[in-house]
């Protein structure tokens, strides 16, 4: 009775799920085009999307895979036009045989161009689109975007995996070009700086690395390369900055993990020792006088010494030590100054000093808000920067082979 | 649970059909009721002097051994002379001072005698007697107690249970040498007569639960018990559900260690699988070589046997789940070498799984209904054909082989057989969960699963005590064993009075030998 009663309302049940339409997004691994890599380029008022997809079968081998193997291109680049950015991706059906899969888009290279003409359309399909991850990296290029993404890389199967990887290392061991996701440039452009910068992906070498052939040498006519940094302000790219200049506003902003310097010896200019900066801090003191805003850039740092080439100095002794660690202290002094030269010269808030300037003056924001631009380009900055050696390595002394013969004697 | 209650099968409640006086009517009667085959003896002799007597059994299913000293002893009394007082009762001085085997009976109903024959008791009829004496000379071929067969032990008791209840009941009490420890005998079975023992330790089993099984055995009506199966089948509380309401095992130590605890075992004639409950889920993963091994180790291997559960039921479906709704789960690297293991895989994952998976199935029952002999055939076939040729012709994707044979790995982790099974009924049903819904639809079915599983009692006890309702006290042996010294009360899931098992305030050697002078001064 019972039995037969839940037995009905099971079926009754059973039969609802039916008209839920489940398998609404059900699809096979094989009906997938993974994209790797995308690009935009401007085309006079139409964009112009670029999709590097990874062709599995060439990727992966084992038994069973059916495909060309590892012969042929382990991506196929085709670009798309249209009036709007979804209405370029959406002509891809009329060449594809498989559904564009953006989850695991590693990397948007964005033209100089199309930079220079405004990112708000990106940032709008990126932040609007479940299907598209706001974690893919965002790159600037120089020139045509689409050739990077035809570029093939060394190593690394997936040119657009190989672009975001090389940008992670970047950011994690020299600090100078900053790894910026969708996500980050969207909060940082809505934040009250209003500004950002982006690293540039370039190609370095005469012609273009795109087919395998070229593989077959140990040379490659031409890499993918990071290069220098796109500051943006508000939507727009404004200009460029060095590395020099980047590693510098990388100080200025906190973000430096880990970099290399390289000061000129104390006792000779014209020679250079090499410290490994492990770990960095930068405290901003913004300070208010007669309505002008200054602000004291205090960089704090630890390093080793990796590489010395300063003459016979003894490095056990603390002076030694002290010198080096001065001279240090100047190239990094340098380093922002040159980057907060830069960021003047562009005014462009890229190092985010009016978020700081929200936060210690808030009532003095209200007015500088109207017009943030005049008050940055009177900002006055003293750096100061303290290193701290903590290790010289396993020899106490340069190695200058005429000394060590002299041991010898 | 059975429609309409029905007295017992034992033939009590029916007009008894009484012994006639007349020794040759008895006699005719019964080669009437038992046939004329040539197992079936009908011994007559003369006994105390002139006392027409008969022996009656059937020759298969009796030990001739005993049955030659009874008779021997009872010719000899033929021939003594008899004292007085036993003129009057022939039938107390033939128990008294002939009948050699121990357990005897007097019967006075045709239906018993003709049961006791049938069960391998002798009977002596006597004339002028309408009471028989049944002898107890049952013996037929029995194996040998043996090692397990399903349930193996690297450490640990090496015997197990027979097909004769004798010989189970008697492992059992050389485990509890305890008085308190009952065994209730009922016949159930019309055509059968299955001897079924209901197992217990006075004391410690809770009362109640007893007296709800022995109602439960009664209300059997059936013609036969030819396992404990049957037996499950017919008194487990719900019927209609996956998981498993008894627990079968093999071994006397598993049983003697179910009894400890509170649980009732029920012996089955003719099968060495012997019943335990009450039970709830936990149990089902509990191996009793997990309190031989060191309790650290016990627990770590306890965990992945609950694992291993979790993994035969829902690996196939999170497969399919992740790689056809899910792929932006899946690290990059791994989505392209799964994609590129499906290019030219002609079926859906859901299809494909289920062919794998139905391929197991077949294989699996395969290999346990053929002869031993042909056994390796259908490695060869199993292995090569079905696992890399049909990777190779582009039938199914390798990933796939190497899901469906880690979920067949981990089914057979579980120690239990028929939880194993439950997982693997409920494996397919996620499959097409997974296949219809994603994820959404293997979470919607582990909360079916969970729910159903909250409402399941075995003889009244919750089956996910004592996760749910949560008795913290008997979490010491749920997810991990505590050792043994620890464990000072004996759960109280299973009801009944709550008891110690070790002494209060003995602790393991370690701190015993810390606390106390004597430790050190042995060393």
């Amino acid at each position: 009775m019972t039995a037969k009663r839940t037995a009905r309302s099971v079926a009754v049940m059973a039969l609802c799920l039916f008209m839920l339409t489940g398998c609404w997004d059900r699809i096979e691994l094989n009906e997938l085009a993974i994209t790797s890599a995308t690009s935009i380029d401007r085309d006079g008022e139409d964009w112009v999307v670029t999709f590097q997809v990874v062709i599995p079968s060439t990727i992966s081998s084992g038994i069973g895979i059916m495909g060309a193997g590892s012969g042929s291109s382990p991506v196929i680049v085709y670009s798309t036009k249209g009036k709007t950015i979804r209405e370029a991706n959406s002509r891809s059906y009329l060449e594809s045989p498989r559904k564009l899969y953006f989850a695991h888009n590693r990397v948007i290279v964005i033209s100089e161009e199309t930079a220079r003409r405004g990112l708000n359309p990106i940032l709008d399909v990126y932040l609007r689109n479940p299907d598209a991850r706001e974690t893919v990296d965002v790159l600037i290029s120089r020139g045509n975007s689409r050739n990077v993404l035809e570029q093939l890389m060394q190593i690394e199967r997936i040119p657009g995996n190989g672009i975001r990887e090389i940008n992670n290392r970047e950011e994690k061991y020299l600090s100078a070009l900053p790894e910026v996701k969708m996500y980050e440039l969207a909060m940082s452009l809505s934040s009250d700086s209003a500004s950002t910068l982006l690293p540039e992906v370039y190609l370095s070498g005469k012609t273009e690395t795109d087919s395998l052939k070229v593989f077959e040498k140990t040379t490659l006519p031409s890499k993918i390369r990071l290069g220098r940094i796109a500051v943006i302000k508000k939507d727009k790219m404004v200009g460029w900055l060095s590395r020099q200049e980047g590693l510098g506003v990388a100080f200025i902003r906190n973000t430096v993990d880990k970099s290399f310097i390289a000061p000129a010896c104390p006792n000779d200019p014209s020679k250079r020792a090499s410290i490994f900066l492990g770990s960095s801090t930068t405290k901003l003191k913004p300070s208010l006088q007669d309505g002008k805003l200054s602000v004291k850039v205090q960089i704090k740092s630890s390093g080793s010494l990796t590489q010395t080439d300063c003459g016979a100095k003894d490095l056990n002794n603390p002076e030694t030590i002290a010198e080096l660690e001065k001279a240090a202290e100047k190239e990094i002094v340098t380093y922002a100054e040159s980057g907060w030269r830069a960021v003047q010269r562009l005014k462009t808030d890229a190092v985010g000093f009016a978020d700081m300037a929200h936060r210690k003056y808030r009532r003095q924001w209200h007015k500088w808000e109207k017009d943030w631009d005049s008050v940055f380009a009177d900002i006055q900055i003293e750096v100061t920067a303290n290193v701290t050696l903590s290790n010289v390595g396993l020899s106490k002394e340069p190695i200058q082979v005429e000394r060590l013969m002299e041991g010898k004697k | 649970m059975s429609e309409s209650p029905k007295s017992g099968n034992e033939s009590g409640s029916d007009a008894v059909k009484a012994l006639s006086n007349d020794l040759d009517a008895n006699i005719k009667w019964l080669s009437g009721e038992l046939g004329t085959e040539p197992d079936i003896v009908i011994r007559r002799f003369q006994v105390l002097r002139n006392k027409r007597a008969a022996l009656v059994y059937i020759s298969d299913i009796s030990n001739d051994a005993s049955i030659n000293t009874l008779m021997m002893s009872m010719l000899d009394e033929g021939l003594k002379p008899v004292a007085d007082e036993y003129e009057e009762e022939p039938l107390q001085a033939l128990m008294l001072r002939s009948i050699t085997v121990g357990a005897i009976r007097q019967l006075n109903s045709l239906d018993h005698v003709l049961l006791a024959i049938l069960e391998g008791c002798s009977v002596i009829l006597l004339d002028g007697f309408a009471t028989v004496i049944a002898a107890d000379t049952g013996g037929s071929e029995k194996r040998g107690v043996e090692e397990p067969s399903s349930q193996t032990v690297v450490r640990g008791p090496k015997e197990g249970f027979t097909e004769s209840v004798r010989t189970n009941t008697a492992l059992i009490r050389a485990k509890i040498k305890s008085a308190d420890l009952r065994m209730e005998y009922k016949r159930i079975g019309k055509r059968t007569q299955t001897t079924v023992v209901v197992v217990y330790i006075r004391g410690i089993a809770e009362e109640k639960t007893i007296q709800e099984v022995n109602r439960r055995l009664d209300l059997i009506d059936t013609d036969s018990i030819l396992e404990s199966g049957y037996i499950e089948e017919f008194i487990q509380d719900k019927t209609f559900t996956p998981f498993p309401l008894f627990q079968n095992t093999e071994r006397p130590d598993a049983v003697a260690a179910g009894l400890l605890e509170g649980q009732f075992a029920i012996i089955v004639d003719g099968t060495p699988f012997v019943l335990l409950a009450p039970v709830t889920f936990i149990k089902f993963f509990q191996s009793s070589e997990d309190y031989y091994q060191r309790y650290d180790i016990a627990s770590f291997l306890r965990l992945i046997r609950l694992s291993s559960f979790l993994i035969s039921m829902l690996l196939p479906s999170l497969y399919i789940a992740i790689t056809t709704f899910h792929q932006e789960m899946l690290p990059t690297s791994l989505l392209i070498s799964l994609a590129a293991q499906r290019e030219g895989v002609p079926f859906p994952a859901l299809i494909e799984a289920m062919l794998m998976e139905l391929t197991f199935e077949i294989l699996r029952e395969a290999g346990v209904r053929m002869p031993r002999i042909i056994g390796s055939a259908i490695s060869i076939v199993g292995a090569l054909v079905l696992g890399q040729s049909a990777v190779q012709a582009g039938l199914v994707s390798a990933a796939m082989v190497i899901v469906v044979s880690f979920t067949a790995i981990a089914s057979f982790v579980i120690p239990s057989v028929n939880m194993g099974s439950a997982a693997r009924l409920i494996r397919f049903a996620m499959m097409f969960l997974a296949g219809t819904f994603g994820l959404f639809g293997i979470m919607a079915g582990l909360m079916i699963i969970l729910a159903h599983m909250s409402g399941l009692r075995s003889f009244g006890v919750s089956y996910l005590t004592p996760l749910s309702p949560l008795v913290p006290g008997n979490l010491k042996d749920v997810f991990v064993r505590v050792p043994w010294w620890a464990m000072k009360k004996r759960p109280s899931m299973y009801g009944g009075e709550p008891t110690t098992r070790q002494g209060s305030g003995k602790q393991s050697a370690e701190n015993q030998g810390n606390n106390s002078q004597e430790g050190k001064r042995d060393r």
